[in-house]
């Protein structure tokens, strides 16, 4: 037993997200969920996906939770207020995904900002951390316990420290691969992107 | 789980790639593409298969982005199975069209036509009808609420942001004596689920990675969901890709490891995922979302998939990737006249020891 937990709080009620609530509440994590409208449009799913976790409009699940996973479209974050973030920890799970966030990559990312640094540039008052964001959520739903690896990435040791072991809580092996710029490695294109490998396969996979 | 052996349906599926010549072994024009289709449709009607349903795409590997037009040629040209589309995307098409269309391939059959809708995982067809992706889920809310409207209404009114508006609108020629039988094709997004449980349409879950089972929670959802709106659990299918041989594992193996790996690094491309690695093409084979092996092997794997997620309907889709001619049809064959009866001999046992 841990000394005291976090509280988990996800934006997104999707496959990612529901996902996400599955692993966090297998591993004892008290789970706040937000979809992009009322709360009472996901409870059905949630008490089936994620049961136990509290379904909430998104600015409660912010406030009352100490650590935001984004598991909404990339396309979609902006529409949330940064303000709310303020002074929290937040693991940026999204990917582009050209089918849903349509055809213009470069919005999203660019040679000189990956995806990730840009939600860091957005949530100026809140530490961003990546990670769960290169498995797919088929992988992740089954694959726990299994010594497969979760990559991540950031630079408060603080916050890293606690990914990390929400990466171990969940059944994940952690391997930190650098700050938000390394995460170029783990957005579509990159040679971890769909990586669903153990420590050697990462390795191989990043040449070391 | 106890199976209605008896009730159980099984279709086959493609997306229309395109096959590979026996000889040469170079791919077909789409013109054989085409016919080879209809072909492959009327044997499955002769072999006795309950469904066929074909997707609709805009790609270059594929020669069907019509799917109702080679449906109606297999309209006039079969007897028995129904012709379904897998899935019409929704989305990016005319709900009153699509009306008429289905109503066409259901007189022509005499009754046999049925429709799977989904938001589709490909979305070429946006930009080449003029919609925008990010109207992607509005547009299919509204749709699927017009198309419900007029299955079921006699005449229809309808406003909406994204559609056209209808005064008392009476689409021709009509759908007679049946309702159009209605799934919705989901791949994982809870939200889907909820929409097929709200209008009572039948489930059809695309499982094209991963362990069947992980499917389950979808599907206590969808019969939650179907009790608290008050409506009717349809049926419950799934649909995955499968090679069939006779009793060679490694020659189904070998085929999936050119065709079905090709296909997925195509498409991967495009998404920017990594090509397919052994590990997890051994992975699908053994005990994921490819059923490929001989017939004894893929039998067992149907089985307990049906078995494990109480299944009312299983689909096959067949030739991934292209595939050589010959090696479809024999996945065909196989599929009808020895995978089938195989797999309800095991899940009769299976009932009997229960």
């Amino acid at each position: 037993m841990k000394m005291s937990k976090l509280i988990i709080g996800i934006v997104g009620a999707g496959k990612l997200g529901m996902t996400l609530a599955k692993l966090a509440l297998d591993a004892s994590y008290q789970v706040n969920i937000a979809g992009s409208k009322d709360p009472a449009k996901i409870t059905l799913a949630t008490s089936v996906l994620a049961p136990e976790a509290q379904p909430m409009y998104t600015r409660d699940v912010i406030e009352k939770s100490d650590i935001i996973f984004l598991a909404l479209p990339l396309s979609k974050y902006q529409n949330i207020d940064a303000k709310w973030f303020a002074g929290k920890t937040v693991v940026d799970s999204m990917n582009y995904w050209w089918e849903i966030d349509g055809k213009t990559s470069n919005y999203y990312y660019d040679e000189q900002q990956t995806s990730s640094e840009k939600v860091q540039a957005y949530l100026t008052q809140s530490v961003v951390v990546k990670a769960f964001n290169h498995m797919g959520y088929h992988d992740l739903a089954s694959m726990s316990h299994q010594q497969r690896v979760i990559v991540y990435a950031g630079t408060d040791e603080i916050a890293l420290a606690k990914v990390k072991q929400l990466i171990i809580d969940f059944g994940f092996v952690p391997y930190y691969i650098g700050n938000l710029h390394a995460t170029s490695q783990l957005q579509p294109g990159g040679v971890l992107f769909g990586a669903n490998e153990d420590m050697i396969g990462i390795k191989k996979l990043l040449n070391k | 789980m106890k199976i209605d052996v008896d009730k159980l349906r099984f279709g086959l599926d493609t997306f229309g790639d395109v096959a590979y010549n026996d000889t040469f072994h170079t791919k077909m024009s789409y013109r054989e593409s085409l016919q080879n289709i209809i072909k492959e449709g009327q044997l499955a009607d002769q072999l006795g298969l309950d469904v066929i349903a074909l997707g609709e795409h805009h790609r270059e590997e594929y020669s069907i982005s019509s799917p109702e037009v080679v449906l109606g040629a297999l309209a006039s040209t079969t007897k028995n199975i129904h012709l379904s589309t897998g899935v019409t995307v929704l989305s990016s098409d005319d709900p009153v069209r699509l009306y008429e269309r289905f109503a066409t391939i259901d007189g022509i059959s005499d009754g046999r036509a049925e429709i799977i809708l989904g938001r589709g995982s490909f979305t070429e067809s946006f930009p080449l009808f003029g919609y925008d992706l990010k109207d992607y889920n509005d547009l299919f809310v509204e749709k699927v609420g017009l198309f419900n409207d007029l299955i079921t209404g006699e005449h229809v009114d309808w406003e909406s942001k994204h559609v056209q508006k209808l005064v008392n609108v009476r689409p021709y020629p009509r759908i007679e004596g049946h309702k159009l039988p209605v799934s919705i094709g989901v791949g994982g997004t809870p939200e889907s689920v909820l929409r097929t449980a709200y209008y009572g349409y039948s489930l059809m879950l695309a499982i094209i990675a991963g362990e069947a089972s992980r499917f389950a929670p979808y599907i206590e959802l969808y019969k939650k969901a179907a009790e608290d709106y008050g409506t009717k659990v349809g049926a419950i299918g799934v649909h995955s890709h499968g090679i069939i041989t006779e009793d060679d594992d490694d020659e189904a193996y070998n085929i999936g490891w050119e065709y079905i790996r090709n296909s997925m690094d195509r498409v991967g491309l495009d998404r920017g995922w990594p090509k397919m690695t052994k590990e997890r093409y051994d992975f699908e084979v053994i005990k994921g979302a490819y059923y490929v092996g001989s017939v004894e092997t893929v039998a067992k794997r149907i089985a307990q998939t049906i078995s494990e997620l109480g299944l009312d309907r299983f689909d096959l889709v067949y030739g991934t990737g292209g595939q050589l001619e010959k090696d479809r049809m024999r996945t065909i064959e196989l599929y009808a006249t020895k995978v089938i009866p195989r797999v309800k001999e095991i899940l009769q046992e299976a009932n009997e020891n229960e």
